[in-house]
């Protein structure tokens, strides 16, 4: 039967915060099978890696860094905490593989799910689901790599390993190595049902538009992670009026807008899934000095595009919201919730500002107690109403049955 | 995007949701009726066509097999699509096994799963595949689906519908299962009774077609036994004579247990209960018996007891159980041995007649079937002692036309104890007889 616990600590001292977490394992009596791990990226990646294989000999694990802190069912820790999400299950499959992204994500994906799927004895199996954890930039070429293998039919969840400022200190890590700009990738065939959920906590807020140029980038012709036009104007320009001026100078300057478009993202429609039309969330982090704004997900040349509203009170609301509704959609219901993984987009955390241990609280109500594990990510990666996509501003969960 | 289009928009989006609920609504019925059928069809049908049928309208597939294991790790294909393959083997290793022991699995690659190594040609590869397990026959098995090449997978969807269905489409298999053993028992119970009815109408007619040649035999052995028309020349001819009387009569007497219990078994044996004097029938019962007692220098005692209720029954058939009871006594108990026959009180007015030797005793393994016809203790003593094995069934089948009970208490080495309960007489005749 599967179980699930959840261990974390906080400190500056990587060594020490460890063994607290050891300490933790031993006292649970815990000896997991699989293991997601997160931690501040001032810690030592490669130190957790060692810890982790010694300390859970069985375990194949992922994870990587966390923005600001993690969420777990005991509290909001601060950015310098480890955190480490342990699944028991002697019946279940778990297979993990990690590589440096490279020039083609998708083919760097492909192959690591092969390994991963090597790896759990599962080779040409269609997993219950599939965990990513990557560096920032290239998600969604991650995910075609994954469909390619899988299709569409199996949901992937995952997040982009975030630093605590940009600066590019994200790391990724699994039993094999850690990584800087790689991808660690883990497939789950658990003896338990898993179900997942994906959502963004915000609202069209009326202003819309076409896109009609991107700044094509190394992922593809027709889309970008710059935004350089929308409706044929300088797209800081038009999100500066859709926004009521929110950017300010930075409109015409250009500048880190990260903080200032937090509340109000792009949202492009997601098409038709299953009758249910979708918004994936798209954040813009810069303003270019031509105009441009570069976004944390790449937007399709003639998408439309939204400019999206949210307030706190309801994205503080969200996360607790999307848990229990992965809870609710276990098969057995969400009495047979052993325990949760929360993805949620640090963008998001910091709109929610000194609200975000009422998160904490209302994502432990909301999973009646049980264990849970919450990244703060640059991205998000979720199964939404049959397909896989990738967003900012997002929250993901996933819920294991026992 | 104004409040119309919005509103628009939500309507579409509430038709399209509509729709897909419908679809794994009809999916969903689709299986369960077709589990249903499986509960109604009839048995002599393969049910795997029904389940294969249904299975197709919901995951539409190309070719479908079923597995069971016969030995462990060792499936053995018992239906398919393609025809060829029923029968084909499959050997099960870490993917098949895991299948086998509850897991749901879709494939989107079989090249890379090593059972797949093992499969011949016919079975096709490289499509997708669905792998449900089943229990049949309570054993466990699987079924495979598979897609035709190139086209999409099957996906979480499938999966979780294949999970459903996996557990309900077992009890159905168990419960159409169950319902065809019941029908092959219900109809070999009918061809046996229909056989034992036909070996006891044999049985009598032949018997009573026996008893005719063997009345000649008897008499006139016996008229030239007594020379009723003059001497017969040689002593040893007489002699002969009279053995051949002695061997009929004891053929008759044969003959006539064999008629009664296959008329017994036939149900077309009567009995005519009457009040009767338990001592009058005791002692002209036993009276034969006794001479043989005496010749093998036993004592046999009989005794009816002063608080025996009055007995009724049917007076030739209780001469025949006290006959039967005591032969046997007599039969079994070694020279110089005692023998009681005793009547006595037994509950609710019920008289209870008790024979008791200090014979070998019989093992408890042997005391059940000594009551069914032609069975005795061993055949060590069917040289010794002769005999049919027919008394006690005779004893069993008699009593029972009573609406009474016999039964044996043995201990080897002690003796036997044979009873036989007779219920009392009804109130009205046992208040006139007292």
């Amino acid at each position: 039967m599967l179980s699930i616990h959840t261990f974390a600590a906080a400190g500056a001292d990587t060594d020490a915060v460890l063994e607290d977490i050891g300490r933790q394992i031993a006292e649970s009596g815990a000896a997991p099978h699989f293991v997601i791990n997160f931690f501040g990226c001032d810690h030592d990646a490669e130190k957790i890696r060692v810890f982790l294989g010694n300390r859970c000999p069985n375990a194949v694990f992922i994870g990587g860094t966390s923005n600001t802190g993690l969420m777990t069912d005991r509290a909001l820790w601060e950015k310098d905490a480890i955190g480490v999400f342990a699944v028991e299950d002697a019946d279940g499959q778990y297979g993990v593989a990690i590589d440096s992204i490279g020039d083609d994500p998708a083919a760097t994906a492909e192959k690591a799910l092969r390994v991963a799927l090597e790896n759990a004895t599962c080779p040409g199996e269609l997993p219950s689901m599939v965990f990513v954890y990557q560096a920032p930039g290239g998600e969604e070429e991650v995910l075609d790599g994954i469909r390619k293998v899988v299709g569409e039919g199996c949901p992937i969840l995952g997040g982009s390993a975030a630093d605590n400022d940009t600066s590019g200190r994200w790391r990724q890590i699994s039993n094999a190595a850690t990584t800087k700009n790689g991808l660690a990738i883990a497939v789950l065939f658990p003896s338990g049902e898993v179900s997942t959920a994906f959502q963004g906590g915000f609202e069209p807020a009326g202003p819309n538009g076409i896109v009609t140029r991107v700044v094509p980038d190394r992922f593809g012709k027709n889309r970008g992670h710059e935004v350089a036009e929308i409706d044929g104007r300088p797209a800081a320009l038009v999100y500066d009026e859709w926004s009521n001026n929110m950017l300010g100078e930075k409109a015409a300057t250009g500048g880190n807008v990260f903080e200032e478009t937090s509340a109000h993202p792009f949202g492009v429609e997601a098409g038709d899934i299953d009758g249910v039309t979708n918004f994936i969330l798209v954040h813009p982090v810069k303003a270019t000095p031509e105009g441009g704004m570069i976004t944390f997900a790449a937007i399709e040349q003639g998408a439309r595009i939204h400019i999206m509203r949210g307030n706190r009170k309801r994205l503080a609301q969200r996360a607790g919201n999307v848990a229990a509704g992965a809870a609710e959609r276990l098969p057995a219901g969400a009495k047979s919730l052993a325990g949760a993984l929360l993805v949620f987009c640090a963008g998001c955390k910091r709109a929610i500002g000194d609200r975000m241990p009422e998160v904490a609280r209302d994502v432990t109500a909301n999973l009646g107690n049980r264990p849970f594990l919450c990244c703060f990510t640059f991205g998000e990666q979720g199964h939404i109403s049959g397909k896989n996509a990738h967003g900012n501003l997002m929250i993901a969960a996933a819920a294991f049955g026992t | 995007m104004n409040g119309q289009e919005a509103l628009r928009d939500a309507l579409d989006r509430c038709r399209r949701e509509n729709d897909a609920l419908r679809t794994e609504v009809t999916h969903a019925r689709t299986l369960l009726d077709a589990l249903a059928s499986l509960l109604l069809i009839d048995t002599r049908e393969d049910p795997f066509f029904h389940v294969f049928e249904s299975l197709h309208a919901v995951f539409g597939f190309e070719h479908a097999a079923a597995y069971t294991e016969q030995d462990p790790a060792n499936l053995v294909c018992v239906a398919a699509s393609l025809k060829d393959n029923v029968g084909s083997r499959w050997n099960a290793k870490t993917f098949l096994n895991r299948v086998l022991g509850g897991r749901v699995s879709a494939t989107f690659d079989t090249k890379s799963i090593e059972e797949y190594q093992d499969l011949s040609q016919s079975v096709p590869r490289d499509r997708p595949a669905l792998f449900i397990p089943l229990r049949v026959a309570g054993k466990r098995g699987l079924l495979a689906l598979i897609k035709p090449a190139g086209a999409p997978g099957f996906d979480r969807k499938d999966v979780e519908l294949a999970k459903r269905f996996s557990l309900l489409a077992s009890h159905a298999m168990a419960a159409c299962d169950n319902r065809r053993r019941l029908e092959e028992n219900e109809v070999r119970a009918e061809a046996a009774e229909e056989s034992n009815r036909a070996k006891s109408e044999f049985l009598a007619s032949m018997s009573h077609e026996l008893r005719t040649p063997l009345n000649a035999i008897l008499g006139f052995s016996e008229i030239i036994a007594q020379e009723c028309f003059g001497p017969v020349g040689s002593q040893r001819y007489k002699e002969y004579a009279g053995d051949i009387h002695a061997s009929g009569a004891h053929l008759l007497s044969l003959i006539n247990d064999v008629l009664d219990v296959g008329k017994i078994e036939a149900g077309k044996m009567e009995v005519a209960p009457a009040m009767l004097d338990a001592g009058s029938v005791f002692g002209s019962a036993l009276k034969l018996i006794g001479t043989r007692a005496r010749e093998k220098n036993q004592e046999l005692t009989v005794c009816v007891q002063p608080d025996a209720p009055p007995l009724y029954a049917d007076e030739r058939a209780l001469k025949q159980i006290l006959v039967n009871l005591v032969s046997n006594a007599v039969k079994y108990t070694p020279p110089g041995g005692t023998i009681t026959v005793s009547g006595r009180a037994g509950p609710d007015g019920a008289f209870l007649i008790v024979c008791t030797d200090n014979g070998p005793g019989i093992p408890p393994d042997k005391l059940a079937r000594l009551f069914k016809p032609f069975s005795q203790v061993d055949n060590r003593f069917n040289r010794s002692e002769g005999g049919t094995g027919l008394g006690l069934s005779l004893v069993r089948g008699l009593t029972e036309l009573h609406g009474g009970r016999a039964w044996l208490e043995s201990e080897v080495g002690r003796g036997s104890s044979a009873y036989v309960l007779l219920p009392g007489a009804p109130t009205d005749l046992s208040q006139r007889a007292g």
